[in-house]
């Protein structure tokens, strides 16, 4: 009896063990395909990241919109049209995607700050080049996909199997959403408190005194446009700061949780002080480096120039004295480190931008909130301006949502623009660039069933007309990495921050701190925002705590870190870690 | 006589079925272990001398990654202060096990309030985490600061135990020693419960105190448990990350790494799986550290077992 009774459990116990390991290695968990299977369409599985931009842009529009479209379109014999599933995943991001998505039943798939080789190299990803270079003609456009990419993405997705001129590229990916990083600032406390240059010679102190009145030229020096009266120069920039801390207002505010946050944000200043071309050739490792690599700077920070030079993977360690860098440094230094006569930080919260709880959402809610609860509560400070990432409006959306019946504080009315970033001198006056933070990926599954595959791949074509971009800007608040405008629909009802964001990404230069050089692609880390550097006796990798930890014993931290790149990337360290990819 | 025949008959029949049965119910973790164990680490092994070509594919038979991560290990802070970290680690924990043992000798005195300290020290151990990362996060970088800010007024005002640059290690400690506990306490707790009460008794009898209770009945009794714990610390002597990704994610730093946590860092961070033969390489140079260091531990705690010198 005792024999039957440990035999019936050991039977139940290895039942347990195998239906979790069969559970294991079945399909993904769909939990928002609530619709029942239509078995007469053709089923399309569509997986997406679950995060910051969710789902609804995907599930309520895009898919809606490609069934209606499709609703008479035979993809598969004996059956006609399609149903589109949806499914949000937390497996859709980060390095392992290409390897995943093996074992996914999803057939088109949205990821993010995937690595796009791993698809190359792992095979899993099928090869999109004939719907990306066909025009979309039977939407009604003549544009094909790839006219619509840029030349720095399309080299990229296009060169990852070693193809060099535009007609060999091949594709297994497409780019989702541009990432790039900055200061958001609000738009109506600016407004309201005149924080604007004023045109020369007229204003109070340098700002206007109305709305109406004339502004600077802004950060490109030209008139009549967008930045018109926003900080053009690192100088301007504090002088705004400290009207702000005067009025009692916190000028600006970053997580201190993530601490890589600060580090793209150092990328985007340092890239925007030498311009687009420069600052590629950190990621691209090919080409002359103009003036730009620093020689020495001396006590007073002015600096001596090396010769141009021309960068090869052999000494891709010269562009850590690229002076952009130094800049950014700089401009870090002074926000980190100016205090008042008691210690405290002045132009930020210090406890707020180093603190290890809440992380960055909860950050985003304190910036949106703080002006209104700012004016019930005297020890709550309006917050100016927020560094963050220009996919952080949608992930903020709870916060919106809590607010929504507070007049003006709903997701479309307010109104957060994004700056460009002040430049070091009036010398460097120009277009801004910005810089995507990281890479992002649509693929269509390698293990997709034959029956799926034509509408996967029309789907992924569908999902690129002007329309569908369009809408996901307008709905997601992001902006796609293509050449598009809103529809007029859209534009009457797509939030502030879209406008402006997706006015930004048309109207500038964007780099992409990756490339299709191998040595980049395959060692993304010591490229995207890393700021790896030996100073002070200790090694620093984020650039805010370092700038922090060096303040406390050096007069010149921005410079000690500036130099402890090129300390930390040796000659020797360089050949050393990237042996593999050098010629010698 | 077919009596006999047909009994052991059916008996040859039952021990063919009971074979048949332990045989499949053992098939699937020997897979299991073949597979996740045997397959894993051979790989791993293999990979520490391979290196991954430029278009993704494999070469075997090169040095290049211990090259890399001796060279590493002269100029790399990360690594070398990770070797000081993780030992520092280690000595600590081996430090604050008397306060486990004696927080369990206590509960198994049941002296006052000892079920609720036994409830109270095991809670971190059963709740996931990430809930008790984010409750401690709390109160180092948020209530305690408040609390000092509020009450005290210092100028400049506090930051949070996670950010001051002087407070991080104290405190990552601090919080690695307090989470350890709650297993400790159960573990050394039913040794503890397995001591014949006779032998407590007889001891009493005799008049000994509660110290040499503790320390000539109670902790040779379950100087097994110690001992079992002692040596399985020093298995992960050099992969311990000292819970700093769970705090910092993979931007701890570098002064603070231990030699587990800029492993794994490094792992999750390689974005093109270049660096996967380089930590295969770290992996295996673990383990030739620490795989005599355990021997020779398990061997010397052997020998001076109390009960077994009897």
């Amino acid at each position: 009896m005792k024999k039957q009774l440990f035999k019936t459990m050991a039977l139940a116990l290895c039942l347990t063990a195998g239906m979790s390991a069969f559970a294991s290695c079945g399909a993904v968990e769909r939990p928002d395909s609530q619709e029942e299977v239509d078995v007469t369409k053709t089923q399309l599985n569509v997986g997406v990241w679950e995060g910051g931009f969710r789902y609804n842009w995907l599930k309520e529009d895009w898919a809606k919109e490609f069934e209606r479209l499709h609703a008479e379109t035979v993809f598969e014999e004996g059956k006609k049209g399609v149903q589109v599933n949806v499914t949000p995943s937390k497996n859709y991001a980060l390095e392992n995607v290409p390897t995943v998505i093996k074992g996914s039943t999803d057939h088109v798939i949205i990821s993010e700050q995937t690595n796009t080789f791993g698809f190359v190299r792992e095979n899993s990803a099928l090869d999109i080049t004939d719907i990306l270079t066909t025009p979309l003609t039977e939407y009604g456009e003549t544009r094909s996909i790839v006219d619509k990419m840029r030349e720095t993405d399309r080299a990229f997705y296009g060169g990852l199997k070693g193809a060099t001129s535009e007609a060999d590229y091949q594709y297994v990916a497409l780019p989702w959403y541009a990432s790039f990083f900055g200061i958001n600032y609000d738009v109506e406390l600016f407004e309201d408190n005149n924080y604007y240059f004023a045109a020369e010679g007229t204003g109070v102190n340098g700002f206007v005194t109305s709305l109406d009145a004339p502004k600077s030229n802004g950060p490109d020096g030209k008139p009549n446009t967008s930045d018109d009266g926003l900080p053009a120069t690192f100088d301007d920039f504090f002088k705004l700061c400290d009207k702000m801390v005067q009025d009692g207002v916190t000028p600006m505010v970053w997580t201190g949780a993530v601490k890589d946050y600060m580090n793209y944000f150092t990328a985007s200043l340092a890239n925007d002080v030498v311009g687009f071309e420069q600052a590629q050739l950190n990621y691209t490792l090919d080409g002359t480096v103009a003036d730009t690599l620093v020689e020495s700077i001396d006590a007073n920070g002015n600096i001596t120039y090396m010769d141009p030079v021309a960068i090869t993977n052999e000494n891709g360690y010269l562009m850590q004295k690229q002076e952009g860098r130094y800049y950014a440094f700089k401009f870090l230094e002074k926000l980190l480190t100016t205090r008042d006569e008691k210690g405290n930080t002045v132009y930020i919260n210090e406890a707020d931008c180093t603190s290890t709880t809440g992380g960055h959402m909860a950050v985003q809610t304190k910036f949106l909130e703080s002006r209104n609860k700012s004016q019930d509560n005297p020890n709550v400070k309006p917050i100016a301006m927020l560094a963050e990432g220009s996919w952080w409006y949608n992930e903020a959306k709870p916060t919106f949502d809590s607010n929504a019946s507070i007049p003006g504080m709903g997701m479309n009315e307010r109104r957060i623009g994004f700056m460009p970033m002040p430049k070091p001198t009036a010398d460097y006056a120009g277009e801004a660039t910005y810089t995507n933070t990281w890479i992002t990926n649509i693929v269509i599954n390698a293990n997709t069933p034959a029956s799926s595959l034509a509408a996967a791949k029309q789907f992924v074509r569908f999902i690129h007309t002007d329309w569908a971009l369009s809408r996901f800007t307008t709905v997601a608040n992001g902006i796609r990495p293509f050449d598009y405008q809103l529809t007029e629909e859209d534009a009457a009802n797509a939030s502030y921050f879209a406008k402006q964001a997706l006015d930004i990404y048309q109207n500038s230069d964007i780099v992409n701190p990756w490339s299709s050089n191998p040595l980049v692609y395959n060692n993304l880390a010591s490229f995207v925002g890393n700021y790896d550097s030996k100073a002070g006796g200790s090694t620093h990798t984020t650039v805010v705590e370092g700038l922090a930890s060096l303040a406390k014993t050096s007069a010149t931290p921005a410079l000690d870190y500036f130099n402890g790149l090129s300390a930390y990337w040796t000659e020797s360290n360089w050949n050393t870690t990237f042996a593999t990819y050098l010629e010698n | 006589m077919n009596g006999v025949t047909n009994k052991k008959s059916s008996r040859r029949v039952r021990e063919r079925n009971n074979l048949i049965f332990y045989c499949l119910m053992l098939a699937f973790p020997i897979a299991q272990f073949c597979i996740f164990y045997i397959f894993v680490n051979f790989n791993a092994i293999l990979l520490a001398f391979q290196k991954y070509n430029p278009d993704g594919t494999l070469t075997f038979g090169t040095l290049d990654n211990f090259r890399r991560l001796f060279a590493d290990m002269k100029g790399l802070q990360q690594l070398r202060d990770g070797w000081g970290n993780s030992l520092l680690v280690y000595v600590i924990s081996i430090l604050s096990s008397p306060i486990g043992i004696i927080f369990s000798y206590y509960i198994y005195k049941k002296r006052f309030a000892s079920n609720f300290f036994k409830v109270v020290l095991f809670a971190p151990s059963v709740i996931s985490s990430v809930v008790i990362v984010t409750m401690f996060q709390m109160m180092a970088d948020s209530f305690i600061p408040n609390l000092i800010n509020e009450w005290f007024h210092p100028q400049p005002q506090m930051l949070g135990l996670l950010t001051m640059e002087e407070t991080i290690f104290p405190t990552i400690i601090f919080y690695g020693i307090w989470i350890g506990q709650g297993t400790s306490i159960l573990m050394y707790l039913g040794a503890m419960g397995n001591i014949n009460d006779s032998v407590i008794e007889a001891a009493q009898i005799d008049g000994i105190t509660p110290m040499k209770e503790f320390l000539f009945v109670v902790f040779p009794q379950i100087f097994p448990t110690f001992s079992v714990f002692f040596v399985s610390s020093l298995t992960t002597l050099l992969t311990n990350q000292m819970n700093l990704y769970t705090f910092y994610g993979a931007n701890a730093k570098p002064q603070y790494n231990t030699i587990g946590y800029y492993m794994y860092v490094k792992l999750i961070r390689s974005s093109g799986i270049a660096d996967y033969p380089y930590v295969a390489a770290l992996g295996l140079l673990i383990t030739v550290i620490t795989l005599p260091v355990v021997l020779i531990a398990r061997w010397a705690m052997n020998k001076i077992n109390p009960m077994e010198a009897k």
